[in-house]
């Protein structure tokens, strides 16, 4: 049983990028060194790899600070890495984000005040999102509680991005399922809201923070709208009417 | 009085509304389909009940957000529209939650110079030009975010200036989406399980619909109605809905939400075929459906047998193959479980086109449509009769040239012609000048076509599959003459009947139909031989075991009793 002694376990869960995760470790140091100085905050810090070739390997050996923690994982498959890193953190809450990342200092710290003051089973995103590289693009995460947003609009493509922040017990609950196939459109991180909004949990954005995505040819933080090459897996979301959803 | 001043106001909104521009009829009725049933004009039916409905004219202005933050409004009854067309705009009041007046008009100077409504600027022409609506821009780019992305510069140089950001596209993401809604429905619709799903174009009177309803009818018989459901994926329309067997749902996914695109249908499909994971998808004729299993086979199995029915290569005018055939058979077949058709034609045109492989083109199962008709005894004095039967649906394909020149080139003789027209004027035009050329119009049944004193059924085509009328005029004891073309050869011969080896020629139709009827005792010889050959190969129990002897349709086997019901059911529908 995990202890309750950390506060927030964040998980960097990185696809085999070798240096060019340095960004968004770089980010996550930032994230963690202000949340523990402003709160006061016991936070873990565990990364994990999946795939991860001698250039991700030797990156992370030589450039992963010391207070990180890796989680040895030898698949290939990032979802279930995902997993593996959950079931090993201790904290009360879980932040998630990716080594396409960059998130804003303030990540962290806000996050966590946000999840502190709420006891319904909610997980946060940055409420900005900057796509760039191949595309420039200003993504506002929507709110869930909007009242002119419904349901059915994540039928259509996943609204929320990967990085987040929630309790653990939603993380522990809801299993990341390789949904990525051949090429990686963010599908996992999009069953997995479907998840979770299916069992109850809201989406909601952090006012004020921020993270950046690197568009890559075979990687989206936030997927765009258009035709779509694959599927997503089964989902209980999609077994029954969304609570709200306007289907009459 | 009170009422004709109710009337009054009420004429002058609409017209108001009306002169705006502010209110989108297509929106409207799209996003609420029960408005067509309502017998009001959306527009009345927006301002009558739609309004306090919570109803939007549009996807910016929502009624319910206006009143609530307007309360001088909601007190005075005004609709709330009305209200934002005479005062609201002007006074910077915001239509919805995402569209701020104030802020459209001050980040947009050259429209507030031109002193239009704003939201009527936003919906004619901002949406396209990706103007802003509000300034939640502003609010996520603000001095604080500044700061904090300048850190994140320093660890990404690769990031974009923040100036840059403020002309980066601003994506807030839909919130909504119609085929979600569809699916939802769909979703909702099912209450319990089923085995077989059967992907229709749409349900009308044709070739396509008598076979699907006959597989229908098959896993009914087996498995019960409630194994059964039909979707028509592509079109809603539904004149055949008489044939639709008892106890068996079928679904409209225009019926369940209007407006979808093409790519919102394969969407709604296939999360239905993922979710529902039915035992067989059998595809008659949808395009949706072959798109869904062109781009998603992997998803579907292999819990799901993908089944689609192919008749036939068809041509289009320049003589080049087209059609599902053509666009799909190549590049599906390897994810296929089976291909049904009705024809050896068909497969050995398709191994020879594509070169297929053994194990691919074991995957075509030639099983005969079955022709479920009474047996009729031929008339044995119609040999000397001038009346010529023709029925098929008047079509292009069907090939009303050729049956012009034949009738030209016998003109003692009459072709009582039955079926629906779709013809071009210029086709119909050589159709009506035959003064030999008897047009009957659309028939229900092969037993609404005489066949006493019919000397022969004449059959043209410019490609054919499974010659479903051929079968029928066999069936009702007349003699045939037919080119050789699909299941044709298969099962004309001149045991059987005539066939005409040139099917462009109308000399060899011509003298094929004067043959047939100048020998009575050939012409009943083979009618009855043809009859024979119909009774083993193309019977009810023929296709009933040829399909549950196919491993991929996963059915078990036939029940006779049951199946001597359904023959009685169809015989007498």
């Amino acid at each position: 049983m995990p202890s309750t002694s950390v506060d927030i376990t964040v998980i960097l869960a990185c696809r085999d990028r070798g240096r060019f995760l340095h960004p968004a470790v770089r980010s996550v140091a930032d994230a963690v060194e202000r949340a523990e100085s402003e709160l006061g905050i016991s936070i873990e810090w565990l990364t994990v790899a999946a795939p991860s070739s001698e250039a991700t390997e030797q990156y992370l050996s030589n450039h992963l600070p010391s207070r990180s923690r890796r989680v040895r994982f030898a698949g290939t498959d990032l979802a279930a890495a995902k997993n593996q890193a959950v079931a090993e953190a201790r904290g009360r809450y879980i932040a998630m984000t990716g080594g396409d990342d960059l998130v804003s200092s303030n990540w962290l710290s806000k996050s966590y005040e946000l999840c502190m003051a709420e006891p319904r089973a909610v997980v946060f995103h940055p409420h900005a999102v900057i796509v760039f590289g191949d595309t420039r693009l200003l993504y506002v995460t929507p709110d869930q509680e909007d009242p002119d947003l419904s349901p059915d609009a994540i039928f259509a493509r996943n609204l929320w991005p990967a990085t987040s922040v929630g309790q653990a017990k939603i993380y522990r609950d809801h299993k990341f399922v390789d949904a990525d196939q051949e090429r990686g459109f963010g599908y996992s991180d999009w069953h997995w809201v479907c998840e979770t909004v299916a069992s109850g949990v809201v989406h909601r954005p952090v006012p004020r923070t921020l993270s950046c995505c690197r568009q890559q040819d075979t990687h989206t933080c936030v997927p765009v709208p258009g035709r779509l090459t694959d599927l997503l897996p089964r989902s209980r979301f999609f077994q029954r009417s969304p609570a709200g959803a306007r289907v009459t | 009085m009170n009422k004709l001043l109710s009337a009054i106001k009420h004429q002058r909104d609409i017209k108001l509304i009306k002169d705006s521009q502010l209110f989108d009829e297509r929106y409207y009725v799209t996003h609420y389909p029960a408005v067509r049933q309502s017998g009001l004009s959306p527009i009345e039916h927006y301002l009558k009940i739609g309004s306090t409905a919570g109803m939007r004219p549009n996807a910016f202005f929502d009624d319910a957000y206006y009143r609530a933050a307007n309360p001088d409004v909601a007190i005075s009854g005004v609709n709330p529209l009305v209200h934002f067309i005479k005062f609201g705009a002007r006074e910077g009041r915001n239509p919805c939650r995402s569209f701020n007046t104030r802020f459209y008009l001050e980040k947009h100077p050259d429209v507030a110079a031109t002193g239009v409504n704003p939201l009527w600027h936003f919906l004619t022409y901002g949406a396209a030009e990706h103007r802003e609506t509000d300034n939640i821009r502003a609010a996520v780019l603000s001095a604080e975010s500044r700061v904090l992305y300048e850190r994140l510069a320093e660890i990404e140089p690769l990031l974009p200036p923040f100036e840059d950001l403020r002309y980066a596209l601003l994506d807030c993401g839909e919130k909504e989406s119609l085929a979600g809604r569809a699916y939802f429905k769909l979703i909702s619709g099912v209450t319990a399980p089923f085995s077989h799903l059967f992907v229709m174009q749409r349900f009308t009177l044709g070739g396509a619909t008598t076979l699907a309803m006959h597989y229908v009818n098959l896993v009914r018989e087996i498995l019960g109605a409630g194994s059964v459901m039909i979707l028509l994926a592509d079109e809603p329309d539904q004149t055949a809905g008489h044939l639709l067997p008892p106890g068996v749902r079928m679904m409209a996914i225009d019926d369940l939400q209007p407006g979808l695109s093409e790519e919102d249908k394969i969407q709604v499909l296939s999360r239905f075929i993922v979710e529902t994971k039915p035992d067989v998808v059998h595809n008659l004729d949808s395009n949706v459906c072959w798109q869904a299993f062109q781009r998603y086979h992997r998803r579907f199995k292999p819990e799901t047998s993908l089944i689609a029915s192919l008749y036939m290569f068809t041509y289009n005018a320049a003589g080049r193959k087209a059609g599902y055939a053509t666009e799909y058979l190549n590049s599906c077949i390897d994810s296929m479980d089976l291909v049904l058709t009705d024809n050896q034609m068909f497969k050995r045109e398709a191994s020879e086109s594509y070169a297929l492989e053994n194990h691919n083109l074991d995957k075509i199962a030639v099983v005969y449509t079955p022709i479920l008709s009474r047996f009729r005894e031929p008339d044995s004095q119609a040999a000397s009769s001038k009346r010529i039967l023709w029925s098929s649906r008047l079509h292009y394909d069907k090939r009303p040239e050729l049956l012009a020149e034949i009738a030209c080139r016998m003109p003692e003789f009459v072709f009582e012609v039955y079926g629906g027209s779709a013809l071009s004027p210029a086709e119909q035009a050589a159709i009506d000048n035959a003064k030999n050329i008897r047009l009957h119009g659309p028939y229900l049944s092969s037993e609404d076509l005489p066949n006493e004193g019919i000397g022969a059924y004449l059959h043209l085509t410019r490609h054919e599959g499974g010659a479903i009328t051929l079968k029928e005029a066999i069936v009702a004891g007349v003699p045939v003459v037919a080119p050789p073309l699909g299941v044709i050869p298969e099962i004309v011969n001149p045991d059987t009947g005539w066939l005409v080896t040139d099917a462009d020629d109308p000399d060899a139709y011509v003298e094929a139909i004067h043959d047939c009827l100048s020998d009575p005792g050939e012409r009943i010889r083979r009618i009855r031989n043809a009859q024979d050959l119909i009774k083993r190969e193309h019977s009810w129990e023929s296709f009933a075991r040829a399909v549950t002897a196919l491993p991929a349709y996963r059915l078990a086997k036939p029940n006779p009793q049951a199946s001597q019901e359904i023959l009685r059911a169809a015989r007498s529908g």
